[in-house]
């Protein structure tokens, strides 16, 4: 089991640095999203709607499309660079290779997610910093929702040939369940609302998490074996 | 081989075409032989058809589901054909109660669309199929596109029971389960009856049509193997 | 309390009516149209006549 999980962190770091070196994605991906932010304050009537009540809907829409950025140019990349095949010959668990795959995602877009929100506070004006390890926690569990499923069909797509559009066009009903779930809770977060208000959706989203993560782990080897 | 499949298609034919007049019969036991509901008038009876297009097009996307997680394990490929078979004929289903949903919405509820669980479900599995359909057009190497179509299928039929979870917790406006309660049915006999032969037709059709595209599938093999076999020639 | 007359909307009831088959004996229709064209093709790369 630790031999998995060192090898799971091992394919992860590798991503990652790769990533660092190159930072194509993290940059497109935090560029985009402070356009998405800047559009989205011009687009809205400051005095029909308070931003709190917009608040959550910017701040996920936000996040959503943000991750697809990112998906995309990580796996886009690595097609570039011909890296997987070199893993794929080597007798390196396929579940084993998914996992570290979704922790390198995990990294680029909870990164994006980190620099976005400041941001978000700062066009919107919005007091967040008392909710702020219940939001933490909520994205963190979105997130790991969709990038699980985002993965492996960022795997697939790179295969096809429109991968960009592919990507979304699959990937976009599997967002919805984590972003209704993101949504409610940190509307319920802003308001200062009970926990027991939130159960429902929290449970909601851990179930969805162990579900697809499971799921997309075996799914892998169908994916990238022939 | 190419023979079978034109029996194949040829039955088919034979089980659409007795759906159809199966309809034809609905519509004269809708129209002529179940009574008006009087909160919603005539057009109450569109739910005749919304509802039993709803089940075809659930029934077309669980057996999408199941025929992948058949697919990954057995590696037939005719169940790899079924799914693409299935997958099409759920989008028509999809599009007949994408339509009668909105024009029985509009003069019951007063609104074009509402986000209630079945009209929000039958959209994600419009999307679903749609996605489904668009990957399997992007891969050409039939056994890669088998595979990946497998997967998709797989993650769709979960996504499901999901996508009702939510829409659940939103706690929405669509009318009380008429039909399924436990205790008992709370529809007048004639028109439970009517509803109920409706969804037998309906699901004939959807037999009928995946037959159809089935052995279409088949014969499109055929004709791509033997294009293959005559450049290899050449 | 006398019985209130039902609403006035056999309008709707048409509509879907008519669109309902229209789509399903469309998709029925374009997949026969396949089929026939898929045995044209075949029956000339046989260089067999087809009878159906």
């Amino acid at each position: 089991m630790p031999e998995t999980l060192r090898l799971i962190l091992a394919i992860a770091g590798k991503d990652i640095r790769a990533e660092l070196r190159s930072r194509t994605a993290l940059l497109s991906a935090v560029v985009f999203a402070a356009l998405v932010l800047v559009v989205f304050n011009f687009a809205r009537d400051p005095t029909a709607l308070a931003a709190i009540d917009l608040a959550p809907s910017v701040l996920w829409v936000t996040f959503a499309l943000a991750a697809m950025v990112a998906l995309n140019r990580a796996f886009t990349v690595e097609r570039e660079h011909g890296s997987i095949d070199g893993l794929l010959l080597a007798p390196v668990p396929r579940g084993a290779l998914f996992l570290g795959k979704l922790l390198a995602n995990l990294a680029f877009v909870g990164t994006v997610e980190a620099v976005t929100l400041p941001l978000f506070v700062l066009f919107f004006d919005v007091d967040l910093w008392r909710a702020l390890p219940g939001i933490v926690g909520v994205t963190a569990l979105a997130t790991i929702g969709f990038v699980s499923v985002g993965t492996i069909f960022s795997a697939m797509a790179v295969r096809t040939r429109f991968a960009e559009l592919m990507l979304p066009v699959l990937l976009l009903p599997f967002m919805v369940p984590p972003l209704i779930g993101a949504v409610q809770v940190t509307s319920r977060l802003l308001a200062d609302r009970p926990l027991s208000e939130m159960l429902g959706w929290l449970r909601l989203l851990a179930l969805y998490d162990v579900v697809f993560v499971t799921l997309c782990t075996m799914a892998f080897s169908a994916v990238v074996d022939e | 081989m190419a023979g079978d499949a034109r029996a194949i298609t040829r039955r088919g034919l034979g089980i659409s075409v007795a759906a159809l007049l199966g309809l034809a019969g609905v519509y004269v036991l809708a129209l002529a032989y179940t009574p008006i509901e009087l909160r919603q008038g005539p057009a109450q009876k569109i739910f005749y058809l919304h509802v039993p297009a709803a089940w075809s097009a659930l029934i077309a996307f669980s057996l999408v589901g199941v025929t992948s997680a058949l697919y990954l394990w057995l590696h037939d490929p005719r169940l790899d054909r079924f799914a693409a078979a299935s997958a099409e004929v759920g989008v028509a289903f999809s599009a007949v109660m994408l339509t009668t949903g909105p024009i029985w919405a509009k003069p019951i509820w007063g609104t074009w669309w509402t986000w209630d669980a079945r009209l929000t479900l039958t959209l994600f599995l419009f999307f679903l199929f749609i996605g489904y359909l668009a990957l399997r057009a992007a891969v050409h190497d039939p056994e890669e596109r088998a595979r990946f179509s497998a997967v998709v299928g797989i993650l769709g039929m979960l996504l499901v029971p999901f996508i009702h979870l939510s829409v659940y917790l939103f706690r929405t406006l669509h009318p009380q389960p008429v039909v399924l309660k436990p205790s008992a049915p709370s529809l007048p006999p004639e028109m439970l009856r009517t509803l109920l032969i409706s969804a037998g037709v309906f699901t004939l059709l959807y037999a009928g049509l995946v037959t159809i595209r089935y052995g279409l599938a088949m014969l499109e093999e055929a004709r791509d193997e033997a294009a293959e076999a005559a450049d290899a020639r050449a | 309390m006398l019985a209130p007359e039902p609403p006035h909307n056999a309008g709707y009831l048409v509509a879907a009516y008519i669109v309902a088959p229209v789509i399903l004996v469309g998709y029925l229709g374009m997949l026969w149209r396949r089929v026939v064209k898929v045995g044209r093709a075949d029956g000339r790369a046989d260089g067999r006549t087809e009878s159906s």
